[in-house]
């Protein structure tokens, strides 16, 4: 990868399936990464609507980009701070990859859970991906918030 | 109180309404046009985008007054009869849509882009600003190249 890009991966397993992540960065400005690409591969036992499926896991995607890079809550007094779409900065258009692709395993028994299983792959992914393009070791999050 | 008509859809109407009423209230409550979603009220999410004159708009924003003797487009205003528009269509080839609140925002955020940018590049669709939770973002960037080469 050229500097300031790097590549990161995460693996994740709940209600009966398996998902893996590998998401590219680059951070060559830090306070404003993009993920250019993500690869999830996904095992839910028997996938019933492999396009949905697909869909879900896209979405799980652009959460864990938004949750992990800029889109957070602050409890001011017992009350969340943030009051629109202007200031909970959960990503749009601009933030999300431009090449995107799914692999869903082959069916291996009864369907497992996918609601929101790719939530937790994808933002280890770009949270290890920023870590490495930036040389820094995130441990608060949304990075940048 | 005030009376305004306008063109909706093609056809002309006539509402009253205080000169301040958002557009978006005056079709959803008024009108009974349900395509444009409230989301925000702020012009930030953008899940009711429309057209005035052809051009992009938050009705959220647009005070009823700044309408009168103009044509509004909204979702339900892009196909001609049974034939959908050609965004329409790519959007369903896509399969874009999840929960589907904020599509016919992006729909006409979509229309408006090309044609302001016939063949946009991915930079270009950087610049649509709605808000989708369900994150069908790159479906939305899919649809939006097989609609610019179909009407290009």
């Amino acid at each position: 990868m050229p500097a300031g890009h790097a590549q990161g991966i995460a693996f994740h397993e709940e209600h009966r399936s398996s998902v893996a992540c590998l998401v590219e960065l680059d951070a060559t400005d830090p306070a404003n990464p993009r993920v250019t690409k993500a690869v999830v591969a996904a095992d839910v036992g028997l996938p019933v609507n492999p396009r949905g499926l697909e869909a879900q896991l896209m979405g799980a995607v652009m959460d864990g980009i938004s949750v992990t890079l800029q889109a957070g809550l602050h409890i001011d007094q017992g009350a969340v701070r943030e009051g629109s779409y202007a200031d909970f900065h959960y990503a749009r258009q601009r933030h999300s990859p431009p090449a995107f692709e799914v692999h869903l395993m082959p069916p291996t028994g009864d369907p497992g859970g996918a609601g929101e299983l790719g939530v937790p792959a994808a933002a280890a992914a770009v949270a290890n991906a920023y870590a490495r393009a930036t040389g820094t070791s995130p441990r608060s999050f949304p990075i940048n918030f | 109180m005030p009376s305004y008509d306008f063109i909706l859809n093609g056809s002309a109407v006539t509402v009253d309404a205080p000169a301040d009423m958002p557009l978006l209230w005056v079709l959803r409550d008024k009108l009974g046009v349900t395509g444009p979603k409230y989301g925000c009220g702020v012009g930030v999410c953008r899940a009711c985008t429309s057209h005035l004159d052809g051009s992009e708009i938050q009705p959220c924003t647009v005070p009823v007054q700044n309408c009168a003797g103009r044509q509004v487009t909204t979702i339900e205003g892009l196909a001609t009869g049974d034939q959908l528009h050609p965004v329409q269509q790519a959007w369903l080839d896509q399969d874009v849509a999840q929960c589907g609140f904020c599509q016919p925002g992006q729909i006409m955020a979509a229309v408006a882009l090309l044609r302001r940018t016939p063949t946009p590049t991915d930079a270009d669709i950087d610049q649509i600003q709605n808000v989708c939770r369900c994150g069908t973002y790159f479906r939305i960037r899919e649809a939006i190249k097989q609609a610019a080469g179909e009407l290009g």
